[in-house]
């Protein structure tokens, strides 16, 4: 269990991190979600020790990370796989690490050939490519065999093979009873990994939900949408606008895009209806609509909120703000 | 702590520059005295040749390579990002940066020795007997011993400033332009030069060793004077460097 309590980090007079509490429980893949710039690298660096809270604590297992003996036995991490110096070998990178927490030299060689850089582990990691050193990146971070992952942005460079990869992975992890804390910046890649959200902005909490409370919530929201084909459209139809949803034809009037209602209530008022459905899909599209808004009205209010006082704080919200938009 | 000095051994021996740099070492500390001695035996000049004489490349550019080398081990830790890793490995950061002290500072002294110990037989038997004074290891055993403590305490300080500046560019230009050209600029400054000469670490450091004060210096100590002040003056940067590195994010 690792459990943030209260955790704030100010950098000069901006607040990067924002008296931020939440708990990431074993057992499941816990997606750090939230857009570029909104604290997450920066809470994984405090929750290492790397980086000192302004105040509040992170505790692993109830403990300071600064505590732990041994700790790469209990908390492993991938936050940034460039961190290697590019003269040394893969194995002599893994080596010293493993020496500094005294665990035996052919742990070295195992989590090679986990992560299947057994052949290249001779080679200077600076010739290695982006998507190898992330592999390196993530069997420094299995080398203690730890209880807890912290995972920044692990699928950074990966091909698509490699992102398969890691996902099963993370699962597998997890699937053993241990913690597993990823972060990313995409929320569709998280639906499909995580069991639980953790999503930020602004260095502050947004959600902390499961996955499936996730897609349900966004799935009523008026951007959210659902795609649904059936016999006689006309008849459903009618009865999903009876019962408040908002329409649009899709595909030469074959399908139907349902707003504001949920998957489920759709399955309903189609049983209640008699209508014989052939399609009810859950557009993806809507989960990351759903996101934005959220992590947007954060900003908004956060820009709001500290109008007049603070006015660096409320350009740096603005700025996000757009990247949000953009995006 | 046994653990982490292992880690910081696999790190310097698993890089290709420290052969270099022990390569340089040994090139400069040898080479010095060796043509120190070839000049002794010109007959147009009127040389002596001392044990201080067949050493003078151990703490000429022998020392300026420990130091480089002192300075690279902890910068380019950061360059790379992997002081992270370390810190993450070794949450009590006071470890990492006394491992490498114990580490590197125990073969710059080790280095010393061993140089000495070959540098002043090899000057004695090309240099002319005639022109010896006091050549031998039978009385050089003062020069070794404070040749060992000043390459230790060089690479400390070397190691506090990487710490402090973390840039490897600027802590490389600090250790090569502090003992060529930053000290002897500090001791020509019109009106305080003098009075600031005595206190130079570096140019302390030297009187350790030599026993002999450079030109127009009154240092307030002797040569063992001067061996401690280099040595705490290094002390306390490395210590500066270890509060750095504790109290800073990584």
């Amino acid at each position: 269990m690792i459990q943030i309590q209260s955790l704030t980090k100010d950098f000069g007079s901006r607040t990067v991190v924002d008296n931020l509490s939440f708990e990431v429980r074993p057992g499941l893949v816990t997606g750090f979600l939230g857009p570029n710039g909104a604290g997450k690298s920066t809470t994984m660096r405090m929750i290492l020790g790397l980086d000192r809270p302004t105040s509040g604590q992170a505790l692993i297992d109830g403990v300071r990370y600064r505590d732990l003996p041994r700790p790469l036995t209990r908390v492993g991490a991938l936050l940034d796989a460039r961190w290697v110096h590019g003269q040394r070998s893969a194995r002599a990178h893994l080596a010293w690490l493993a020496a500094s927490n005294d665990l035996p030299r052919a742990r070295v060689d195992e989590v090679l050939e986990m992560v299947g850089l057994t052949e290249v582990a001779a080679q200077k990691a600076g010739s290695l490519s982006l998507g190898m050193t992330q592999r390196l990146g993530l069997a420094a971070a299995l080398l203690g065999d730890p209880q807890h992952l912290l995972l920044d942005e692990p699928d950074n460079g990966l091909d698509p093979e490699g992102i398969v990869w890691i996902r099963r992975i993370m699962k597998r992890l997890a699937a053993q009873g241990r913690t597993v804390f990823v972060s990313s910046h995409l929320l569709a890649e998280m639906a499909l990994t995580a069991d639980h959200l953790v999503v930020i902005a602004a260095g502050r909490l947004i959600a902390d939900l499961s996955v499936q409370a996730f897609i349900a919530e966004s799935a009523i929201s008026p951007t959210g949408s659902v795609r649904v084909r059936a016999r006689d459209l006309g008849v459903l139809g009618e009865a999903l606008r009876s019962a408040g949803a908002s329409l649009e034809r899709l595909d030469d009037g074959l399908a139907l895009r349902v707003r504001g209602l949920s998957a489920e209530r759709i399955g309903e008022v189609a049983a209640r209806a008699g209508s014989e459905v052939h399609e009810i899909y859950q557009e993806q599209g809507s989960l990351e609509d759903a996101f934005m808004r959220r992590t947007e009205d954060a900003l908004q209010y956060r820009s709001a909120d500290e109008s007049g006082t603070d006015a660096s704080g409320t350009d740096e919200s603005g700025a996000d703000a757009s990247k949000v938009a953009v995006r | 702590m046994i653990s982490t000095l292992r880690a910081e051994q696999i790190k310097l021996t698993s890089l290709r520059g420290t052969w270099v740099a022990a390569a340089l070492f040994v090139f400069f500390s040898l080479g010095f005295g060796l043509a120190n001695a070839y000049l002794v035996n010109d007959p147009a000049h009127d040389f002596t040749m001392s044990n201080a004489g067949a050493t003078e490349g151990i703490r000429g550019l022998g020392l300026t390579v420990l130091m480089v080398l002192g300075a690279v081990f902890i910068t380019q830790e950061h360059r790379s990002g992997t002081i992270r890793l370390s810190f993450q490995a070794t949450p009590e950061r006071w470890r990492v940066l006394a491992a490498k002290g114990l580490l590197l500072g125990g073969m710059g002294a080790t280095g010393a020795i061993l140089m000495a110990a070959v540098a002043i037989p090899l000057a004695a038997r090309v240099a002319d007997p005639e022109r010896h004074k006091n050549l031998g290891l039978g009385t050089a055993g003062g020069t070794i011993a404070a040749l060992a403590i000043t390459c230790a305490a060089a690479v400390l300080l070397a190691l506090g400033i990487g710490a402090l500046v973390r840039s490897t560019a600027v802590a490389v230009a600090v250790v090569v332009l502090w003992p060529a050209i930053l000290e002897s600029t500090v001791a020509h400054l019109p009106r305080v030069g003098e009075h600031l000469a005595p206190f130079l670490p570096l140019g302390n450091a030297m009187l350790g060793i030599t026993g002999k004060a450079s030109k127009n210096v009154d240092y307030l100590w002797g040569q063992l004077g001067g061996l401690t002040y280099f040595g705490c003056f290094a002390v306390v940067v490395f210590l500066a460097g270890v509060c750095a590195i504790e109290r800073r994010d990584a």
